[in-house]
């Protein structure tokens, strides 16, 4: 690599890590689900993070100023939304239902933008292909469509059938690649004697010849040795 | 709760050294551009410009970090404009580029004031 192309090369590493921090900072919503002023940071940052990087006349400097200003701007946004309703509707607005007993409110449509099609196609990603079996419907505040399925296209439940279902003691990761995870060891309430044991019963001497070990409470288990 | 002090923090600590880099930057600046000599008239003007020009060069990394590069680098072509016209005797050329290169050090100090002017 030439010398010349390491300034951009260096500039972009740093600001590549800085931007990982910032968005570890804002929380994992950030990246899920995007409210408008999480989307506008997103974009922002994006934006003022790239000239530095270009333009090597620009300080690095007037790229973190700027970066650090959204993060904070954003985080007190958020803290001050999460006291204040008035701030939160402001911001992020409010769910508008746009199907109520089975039928399309056409202002909320026009309301939210979104036409037929918009809902249709997503109704079919939802699996529903019948508009009649949808009983209530609203557009979330991050865009999203949320469903509630009329009773009788609802899929059987055991609360509905009357039954018990068996209580489902859930896997925990204990071995992944070769490396141990002691906290969900300790979560399935089994100790190093019982892995021990366990690894032995399935003739393996180390750790490192395990692809993936996972167990419940109830002693369960689900094993693979690591193909060589 | 951590992430709101800590962006208290961040921007706090932001806005002070900010403030005070852009201070001491400034008054780098200004003291530099204080000792360059208007005219070759004076017998010390080739020492105080030589003198002035390696105070320069020893801070231009720090103007580099919150200054425009070209701006920095617009400066040091002054200087060396100015050292040119002072080693050939060209009192009137250096009398100009002597006052330019005093407008250019002042300008740079006020360049990130926090000015009406300069945020609008």
């Amino acid at each position: 690599m030439i010398p010349f192309m390491l300034v951009p090369f260096f500039r972009t590493i740093l600001l590549y890590l800085f931007i990982i921090v910032a968005f570890r900072l804002m929380g994992k919503r950030q990246v899920a689900e995007m409210q408008a002023t999480e989307f506008v940071i997103t974009i922002l940052i994006s934006a003022v993070a790239s000239v530095p990087m270009q333009d090597l006349n620009i300080p690095l400097l007037h790229g973190i100023v700027p970066i650090v200003t959204l993060i904070c701007a954003e985080i007190f946004l958020s803290v001050l939304s999460m006291h204040s309703i008035k701030l939160r509707k402001l911001l992020s607005g409010t769910p508008v239902p746009i199907i109520c007993n089975g039928v399309i409110d056409q202002t909320a449509l026009r309301k939210v933008r979104m036409t037929l099609d918009d809902v249709f196609e997503t109704l079919r990603l939802s699996q529903i292909f019948d508009l009649r079996k949808v009983e209530f419907a609203q557009v979330e505040t991050n865009g999203q469509i949320s469903f509630l399925l009329s009773p009788e296209a609802e899929p059987a439940t055991p609360e509905v059938l009357s039954i018990q279902p068996p209580v489902r003691d859930p896997m925990e990761l204990l071995i992944s690649d070769g490396s141990l995870f002691p906290q969900n060891l300790q979560r399935t309430g089994h100790d190093q004697q019982w892995l021990q044991q366990t690894l032995q019963h399935n003739q393996v001497a180390s750790l490192r010849e395990v692809f993936l070990l996972c167990a419940n409470r109830a002693g369960d288990i689900i094993f693979y040795r690591k193909e060589q | 709760m951590w992430r709101t002090y800590l962006a208290v923090f961040l921007l706090a600590g932001m806005l002070a050294a900010g403030y005070t880099m852009h201070h001491y930057t400034s008054e780098q600046a200004l003291t530099i551009a204080e000792q360059i000599p208007v005219s070759l008239s004076d017998p010390q003007a080739e020492a105080a410009l030589d003198q002035a020009h390696r105070q320069f060069q020893r801070r231009s990394t720090l103007f580099s970090t919150f200054y425009v590069h070209t701006l920095v680098e617009g400066i040091e072509q002054e200087f060396q404009n100015c050292l040119s016209s002072q080693a050939l005797g060209q009192a009137e050329d250096y009398a100009g580029q002597a006052a330019m290169l005093r407008y250019l050090l002042t300008d740079l100090s006020t360049r990130d004031d926090a000015s009406l002017a300069n945020i609008l």
